[in-house]
C-alpha cells in the first residue's frame, strides 16, 4: 500500500521530454482549433466516454446525496442495524443502523471532495513552484528541485501518518496532507514543460517585443504547457482518493459520522464474512471512481496528443 | 498497538495485542470475603485444582502430542519479564518464574512460590515464606534475594518501569526511590530471618496485599546481573524457575517453550510444549480456522456469528469475564458544558444499553449501568441500575433545564476515541454518537487518535480530552483497585472529597469484610450519581478453543462461568493445570 | 557524465540531512513518547521524567539531533525501542531480506506479465482484447491491495483450502502475497507499455523505418521491443523502492516477518531510532534509484541528454 497510498506515481506516458518536444511542435497551431480537435478526439474514444459517464453518475449520486439519498448520513437507528439489502434498504444497513445506500452516496461525496480538493492543493503548490523553476532556472530552480527531491525521498506513508497525528483526523486535514504529499509530480511536469517552451520562437518573439516575464508566463507558457498537466491532474484525483482509503484503513482518516468509502471498507473487515454488503458496496464505489477517472485520464492523454489528428 | 481493555496482562490474548481474556462472573461478594480472609493471613487455601496427581486423563493424547498453540501480536513482544515492561510482553511471558501467589478460577488466592504468609497486627508488615525447593535453571535456589532485587529494579529511576504506580504509595519508600529520594535498598521489601523469608513493609494497613502480589513474578538476581534485563529473550541466556523453559524465540514469528524438567514448583501442567505464534489480531481467526492455533480470544463479531452458525463448532465457544473491564464515556467535569451535572445526567440517559447488547455486543459484552462488574467484589449493578438508566425524555428535559433546549446552543462536540479499538468498541462509540444526535440533537464528531497520543492527552494535567472513550480493568481482585482510578489526581479530572474519603477509608479498613464491601458500595454510588462518566459495558470475553483441548479449566466455576480465567496461561493462576490435549487432536501439530 | 553523477550524489547527501531533520522535527511534534502509554492513567510524574531521561529525551532537541547524526555518520543507528534485544541495523538486516524476497518476484511478475499485456493491447488497439486488458489492468489499480489480500485468503485458503492463509518459510507462502502485491504495479506497467508502444508506432522514426521498407515484424521487434524497456525504467524503477521496502497491509495479512510493518508500528510506538533509520534508508534508496533511472533513460532514449540542459530532473 505504501506504493499507492501517498505517492502519486510519475506518469511515464507523459515522459517530460517526449511530450514536451511533441507539444512544442504542435502548439504553434491556433490554440482554439487544437482544443476543438482534442475535444472531438476525446469524444470519439469509447473508454473515455464510459469513464466520463461513470464519473458524472457518481458526481450526481455524491453531490446530489442531500436531495437523493434516503436519509442523512448521520441518521442511524440502532434497532435497524445489520440488515441485508432489501426493499426498504437497497444496500442494507450497517452495524449501527445507518441506511447503507445513503452512507455510500455521502461517502462517494466525501471521496470526490477529497480527490478534487487534495489535487487543488497539490496544484496550488506544485504548479507555481514548477513555473518558477522552469521560468527562472538558476537558483530558484536549484532550490525548488532540492525541495522536490526531499519530498520524493521522504516515505510518503510515514509523512502522512505523522501529519495526521499532529493535526488530528478530519476531511480538511486529510485534504491538506494528501495535497502536501502529492504536488511533486505536477511540479516536475510543469517545470519540464517550461524548460522546453521558453526557448520556442514565439516566446522569444514576445520577449523581443518587450513583454514582461509574467505576461509571457501567463499568456504564452501556461496555456501551452497545460495539456499534459491536465492529464496528470485527472490521474492524480483517483490517486488522492486511494490515499484517503489507505489512511482511513490505518485509522488516521476521517471523523465519524462523516462517511468515507475508505473508512467503510476498513470498518467492514471484521464483518464482511457475514455482512458481505458492508464490504462490497464501498469497494465497488471506490473501484468505479478510480475506473472513471483513469479512463478519462487515458482519453485526455490520447486526445491531447497532437499527433493523433 | 491497541488494547481493548487497559489490562496489562495479555497472556490469554489470542491476538496479542490486547485483547485479554476474561474470566468468571461471581454473583456474590463471597469471593471478596474469602479473598480478604485469606489475605489476612488465615491458613491459605490448599484447594488447588484437582488433577494434581501427575496422571493424564484416559482420553489424553500421548506426551509428545501435548502441544498447545496460541497467537499474539508481533509488535508487543519485547520481553518475558513483567518487571521489565508490563505492556510489552507476548502472550506466554509469565511461565519462567513463580509468582508468590496464584488465583484460582473461583478467584481465591492460593500459594504460589510462597507457602504461607502472615501479617503484623497493624496490617502493615507482611511475611511470606518461600518454597525452599524451588531452584533456577542456572542452579541457584529461588530466595528472597530474587524478589528483593526485582522490587528494587522496579523502583529504580534508571529503569523507569512502566508500572511504578502499582506499588507507589504502597510499599514503604517505593515512591521515594522512584523519585531518587531514597536508596533502592531502603524500600520496604526485605529478606527476613532466613533466605526463604520475604518481608513487605507497607505504608498503610494492606489487607489486599496478597491479592495484589499476583503480579510478583521475580527476575533472577544472578541473570539480571550477568546478562541484563532481557536475559529471557534468548534461549542461550534464558533462566527459568517456572514450569517452562525457552527453546526458541524467532522474532516476529514464534516463541517455542517446553516443560522444564528441573521445575520444583507445585504447578502440574499436562502440556509439554507451548507455542506462541505472532500474528496481527485481525488474522487470528483465519489461522484458528485453518488449525494453526488451538485457542484465540476476542473474535470479530462476524467470526463469532460464523462459529455460532456452525453446529459442529458451537462447543468451541466460551464466554468469560477476563479482568472485569468496564468501558465508558468520560467527561472533563472542570470544563463547560460538562461542569454542569444536568448536562452529564442528560448524556447518561440516552445510552440504550439493551439495544446495543442486542444489535452490537451479542455475547461479547454486558450492559454496565455502573462501574464494578457483576462478580467483582462490591459490585452493585442491581442497586445502581436506575441512576444512569435509558430514558431519552428525561435526558431531553435535563438538557433543556441545563440551558440547551433541544440541543440549541450546545457547543460543537468532539468525542475522542483511542485508535486500534475492537470492532465492538468502534460500533459502540459510533452508536452513542448517533444517539446523541437522535435523542438530544447534539452533533458529535468522533475523533480517533492513536494510543500514544490518546493516553498522553488523557493523562495530561489538566487533561486535554473534554469527552472521550476509555476502559479500566482490574489488576487485583479488590474494589480498591478498580475504584482507585477515580480518586482525585488519578486518571480523570473529576474530584469528589466524599468519594475519596470513602474509598481511602475502606481500602485500609481492617474490620469485618462485609462492612468494608459496604463502604466501597457507598463510594460507587457517589461515583455513578455524579456522572463523571457514562458507563457503557462490561467485557464478557469470547474465547475459541479447539474441541481437542479439554480439562477442568473449561468447566464451570462456582458461578457457572466456563472459560479460561484471568490472568490465564501464567504461573499466577491455575489455568494450565486444567488443560490437556485429547487423542482426537491432529497429529504433529506445531 | 562523471561530473553530473558527483553532483547528484552530493545533492543526495544534502537530501539525507534534510530528510532526517524533517523526520526529527515531525517525530517530536507528535504527542506521546516511546514508552508504553500509561493506560491506567496512574503513572507518577517522577517515572515519566525518568522515562524521558532513559531515552535521552530530556536533552534539548538540537542536542538530541546532533547526537543522533553523529552516531548515524558512524553507522550506529541505536537500538529500536520496540525491539530492544537487537540493534536497528540488526533489525533491518533481519527483516529487509524477507521483504526483498517477496519484492523481487513481485517486480518480475509485474514486469513480465504487465509488459506482455500492454504489448498485446497496443498491437490490437481498440479491439476487444485491448478493452479487456485495459479494464483488467485498471482493476489492478482500482482495488486496494488490502482488499485483494483479504479476497485471496477467503478464496484460496478458506473456500478452496489450497493454501495456508499466510506464514513464512515454505515456498507456498510466496504465492498469495506476491500475487496481491504485484497486481497494482502490473497494471501500471501494462497501461504504460500500451501507451508507449502506441506512441512509438506513430513516431517518425518508425514510420521512416517502415517507409524504408523494413519488414513490419522487424520494425516492431526492434523499435518497439527496445521501447518496451522504457516503462520498466520510468514506471517500475521508481516503484522499486516502494515494493522492496514492503507493505504493512500485505505483510500483516499474510504474516510475513518483513520490514513493511515497521513503517507503521514505528510511528505508532514513537520508536525514534527506527523512524530515523527507515527515513534515511528510503531516502537513500530513492535517491540512488532516481540516479540509475536517469542514467538508464539516457542510454535507452537517445533524445535525452544528461548534463546539459537536462529536461528530466
Amino acid at each position: 500500500m505504501s506504493d499507492q497510498a501517498t505517492t502519486a506515481p510519475v506518469d511515464p506516458a507523459l515522459p517530460n521530454a517526449t511530450l514536451a518536444n511533441a507539444g512544442g511542435r504542435a502548439l504553434v497551431q491556433e490554440p482554439r482549433s487544437a482544443l476543438y480537435y482534442a475535444g472531438r478526439r476525446f469524444l470519439r474514444q469509447r473508454l473515455a466516454m464510459i469513464g466520463l459517464v461513470i464519473v458524472i453518475i457518481l458526481m450526481i449520486a455524491g453531490f446530489g446525496a442531500p436531495l437523493l439519498a434516503p436519509t442523512n448520513y448521520a441518521d442511524a437507528n440502532l434497532m435497524d442495524a445489520n440488515q441485508f439489502p432489501s426493499h426498504s434498504h437497497w444496500m442494507g444497513t450497517d452495524t449501527i443502523g445507518h441506511d447503507f445506500l445513503s452512507r455510500v452516496m455521502y461517502g462517494t461525496r466525501t471521496s470526490l471532495i477529497v480527490g478534487f480538493a487534495a489535487v487543488i492543493v497539490a496544484c496550488l503548490i506544485g504548479i507555481p513552484l514548477g513555473m518558477l523553476a522552469g521560468m527562472k532556472g538558476g537558483l530558484a530552480d536549484f532550490l525548488v528541485m532540492r525541495l522536490v527531491e526531499i519530498m520524493t525521498a521522504f516515505p510518503g506513508l510515514l509523512f502522512a501518518i505523522f501529519l495526521m497525528t499532529i493535526f488530528g483526523a478530519g476531511v480538511d486535514k486529510i485534504i491538506l496532507v494528501i495535497g502536501l504529499t502529492s504536488w511533486v509530480t505536477l511540479c516536475r511536469l510543469m517545470r519540464a514543460q517550461l524548460f522546453t517552451l521558453r526557448e520556442q520562437e514565439y516566446v522569444q518573439a514576445a520577449r523581443a517585443m518587450g513583454a514582461t516575464e509574467l505576461s509571457i508566463a501567463v499568456r504564452h507558457l501556461l496555456p501551452n504547457a497545460i495539456a499534459p498537466v491536465i492529464v496528470a491532474i485527472t490521474l492524480a484525483i483517483p490517486t488522492a482518493i486511494f490515499a484517503e482509503a489507505g489512511l482511513s484503513f490505518l485509522g488516521v482518516g476521517i471523523n465519524e459520522p462523516t462517511p468515507s468509502l475508505g473508512k467503510m471498507v476498513a470498518d467492514s473487515a471484521p464483518y464482511v464474512r457475514v455482512y458481505w454488503h458492508l464490504g462490497l458496496f464501498p469497494t465497488v464505489a471506490i473501484a468505479l471512481i478510480m475506473l472513471g477517472f483513469s479512463f478519462i485520464g487515458d482519453g485526455l492523454r490520447d486526445a491531447l496528443d497532437p499527433r493523433q489528428n | 498497538m491497541s488494547t481493548e481493555s487497559s489490562h496489562p496482562l495479555k497472556p490469554v490474548s489470542s491476538l496479542g495485542e490486547t485483547r485479554l481474556d476474561r474470566r468468571t462472573l461471581m454473583k456474590s461478594a463471597a469471593a471478596g470475603t474469602s479473598l480478604f480472609l485469606m489475605s489476612m493471613g488465615l491458613p491459605a487455601g490448599t484447594t488447588l485444582a484437582a488433577q494434581s496427581t501427575g496422571e493424564l486423563p484416559a482420553d489424553a493424547a500421548p506426551k509428545e502430542e501435548q502441544v498447545f498453540r496460541i497467537a499474539s501480536d508481533p509488535s508487543i513482544a519485547k520481553t518475558m519479564n513483567f518487571y521489565e515492561a508490563v505492556y510489552q510482553r507476548p502472550g506466554v511471558a509469565d511461565l519462567f518464574s513463580e509468582s508468590l501467589v496464584r488465583l484460582t478460577k473461583d478467584f481465591e488466592i492460593v500459594p504460589g512460590a510462597a507457602l504461607k504468609w502472615s501479617s503484623s497486627k497493624d496490617g502493615k508488615t507482611w511475611t511470606f515464606e518461600l518454597d525452599p525447593d524451588i531452584v533456577w535453571s542456572d542452579g541457584n535456589p529461588l530466595t528472597a534475594k530474587d524478589y528483593v532485587r526485582t522490587f528494587q529494579y522496579a523502583a529504580d529511576p534508571e529503569h523507569a518501569w512502566d508500572f511504578t504506580w502499582f506499588w507507589s504509595g504502597d510499599i514503604v519508600n517505593f515512591t521515594e526511590a522512584t523519585e531518587g529520594k531514597a536508596k533502592l535498598e531502603e524500600i520496604g521489601v526485605k529478606q527476613g530471618a532466613n533466605p526463604h523469608e520475604l518481608i513487605f513493609e507497607m505504608v498503610n494497613p494492606a489487607p489486599y496485599l496478597a491479592a495484589k502480589l499476583l503480579y510478583s513474578w521475580p527476575i533472577s538476581d544472578a541473570a539480571l546481573t550477568k546478562y541484563g534485563a532481557f536475559y529471557n529473550s534468548k534461549p542461550e541466556t534464558s533462566v527459568t524457575c517456572g514450569p517452562f523453559k525457552l527453546d526458541k524465540w524467532t522474532l516476529d514469528q514464534e516463541i517455542v517453550m517446553s516443560k522444564w524438567d528441573g521445575y520444583k514448583g507445585k504447578l502440574n501442567i499436562p502440556f509439554q510444549t507451548i507455542i506462541n505464534k505472532f500474528a496481527a489480531p485481525a488474522q487470528s481467526y483465519t489461522i484458528y480456522d485453518a488449525g494453526e492455533i488451538d485457542y484465540m480470544s476476542d473474535p470479530a463479531p462476524a467470526e463469532l456469528k460464523l462459529m455460532e452458525a456452525d453446529p459442529s463448532k458451537k462447543g468451541e465457544i466460551f464466554q468469560g469475564v477476563a479482568d472485569f473491564a468496564c468501558l465508558y464515556f468520560f467527561f472533563d467535569v472542570t470544563k463547560a458544558p460538562f461542569d454542569n451535572l444536568k448536562v452529564r445526567q442528560a448524556f447518561s440517559h440516552v445510552i440504550d444499553r439493551d439495544t446495543m447488547q442486542k444489535q452490537i455486543w451479542g455475547r461479547q459484552a454486558k450492559p454496565a449501568p455502573s462501574f464494578l462488574a457483576p462478580g467483582f467484589p462490591a459490585s452493585d449493578t442491581e442497586g445502581l441500575k436506575d441512576i444512569q438508566k435509558f430514558d431519552p425524555d428525561l435526558g431531553k428535559q435535563l438538557l433543556s433545564e441545563a440551558g440547551f433546549p433541544d440541543g440549541k446552543g450546545f457547543p460543537k462536540l468532539t468525542m475522542t476515541v483511542r485508535g486500534g479499538g475492537t470492532p465492538v468498541e468502534v460500533a459502540t462509540t459510533q452508536a452513542y454518537g448517533a444517539a446523541l444526535k437522535q435523542y438530544l440533537n447534539i452533533d458529535c464528531e468522533l475523533q480517533t487518535i492513536d494510543r500514544q497520543a490518546f493516553y498522553a492527552d488523557l493523562n495530561a494535567k489538566p487533561t486535554k480530552i473534554l469527552f472521550g472513550w476509555v476502559s479500566y480493568g482490574m489488576d487485583y481482585f479488590d474494589p480498591s483497585n478498580m475504584l482507585g482510578v477515580w480518586l482525585t489526581g488519578g486518571r480523570h479530572s473529576w474530584s469528589n472529597p466524599a468519594y475519596d474519603k470513602k474509598v481511602k477509608e475502606a481500602t485500609t479498613f481492617l474490620g469485618p469484610a462485609a462492612q468494608r464491601i459496604k463502604m466501597f458500595q457507598d463510594a460507587e454510588r457517589i461515583l455513578v450519581s455524579d456522572v463523571p462518566a457514562v458507563f457503557a459495558y462490561f467485557i464478557t470475553t469470547i474465547q475459541f478453543m479447539k474441541p481437542y483441548v479439554k480439562g477442568d479449566a473449561l468447566t464451570a466455576d462456582k458461578n457457572g462461568i466456563a472459560a479460561i480465567h484471568f490472568p490465564g496461561f501464567s504461573t499466577a493462576d491455575t489455568v494450565l493445570e486444567g488443560l490437556y490435549v485429547t487423542k482426537d487432536a491432529p497429529k504433529g501439530r506445531s | 557524465m562523471g561530473r553530473y553523477l558527483i553532483g547528484r550524489l552530493l545533492s543526495l547527501i544534502f537530501v539525507l540531512f534534510a530528510v532526517s531533520l524533517i523526520a526529527f522535527m515531525l517525530m517530536h511534534a507528535v504527542p506521546g513518547g516511546p514508552f508504553a502509554p500509561d493506560e491506567k492513567g496512574r503513572l507518577p510524574e517522577a517515572t515519566r521524567v525518568a522515562q524521558m531521561k532513559k531515552y535521552g529525551l530530556d536533552k534539548p532537541i538540537y542536542v538530541q539531533y546532533v547526537r543522533y547524526i553523529w552516531h548515524a555518520v558512524h553507522l550506529d543507528f541505536g537500538v529500536p525501542f520496540q525491539s530492544p534485544t537487537e540493534t536497528v541495523t540488526g533489525l533491518i538486516a533481519r527483516t529487509w531480506p524477507v521483504t526483498i524476497k517477496i519484492g523481487v518476484p513481485t517486480i518480475i511478475l509485474a514486469y513480465t506479465v504487465g509488459t506482455a499485456l500492454g504489448l498485446i493491447a497496443a498491437l490490437r488497439q481498440n479491439s476487444i482484447i485491448d478493452y479487456v486488458v485495459s479494464f483488467t489492468a485498471t482493476l489492478g489499480i482500482v482495488l486496494p491491495n488490502f482488499v485483494v489480500a483479504m479476497w485471496l485468503i477467503l478464496f484460496f485458503s478458506v473456500y478452496l483450502g489450497w493454501l495456508e492463509p499466510g506464514g513464512w518459510g515454505k515456498p507456498q507462502n510466496y504465492i498469495m502475497p506476491v500475487l496481491a502485491y504485484s497486481l497494482a504495479p502490473m497494471a501500471l506497467v501494462a497501461r504504460y507499455t500500451r501507451s508507449c508502444v502506441l506512441e512509438v508506432m506513430r513516431a517518425d522514426y518508425v514510420r521512416t523505418a517502415r517507409a524504408k521498407g523494413l519488414a513490419e515484424n522487424r520494425v516492431l521487434f526492434w523499435h518497439i521491443g527496445r521501447n518496451a524497456l522504457i516503462p520498466l525504467i520510468t514506471i517500475l524503477l521508481p516503484e522499486i523502492p516502494n515494493i522492496l521496502t514492503g507493505s504493512i497491509f500485505i505483510e500483516s495479512v499474510f504474516r510475513i516477518p518483513g520490514l513493511g510493518r515497521f513503517f507503521v508500528t514505528s510511528t505508532q510506538q514513537r520508536d525514534y531510532p527506527m523512524i530515523l533509520a527507515l527515513v534515511l534508508l528510503i531516502a537513500a534508496f530513492w535517491g540512488i534509484t532516481y540516479i540509475i533511472t536517469d542514467v538508464l533513460y539516457t542510454v535507452l532514449d537517445p533524445r535525452i541528454r544528461i548534463g546539459g540542459s537536462a529536461v528530466r530532473t
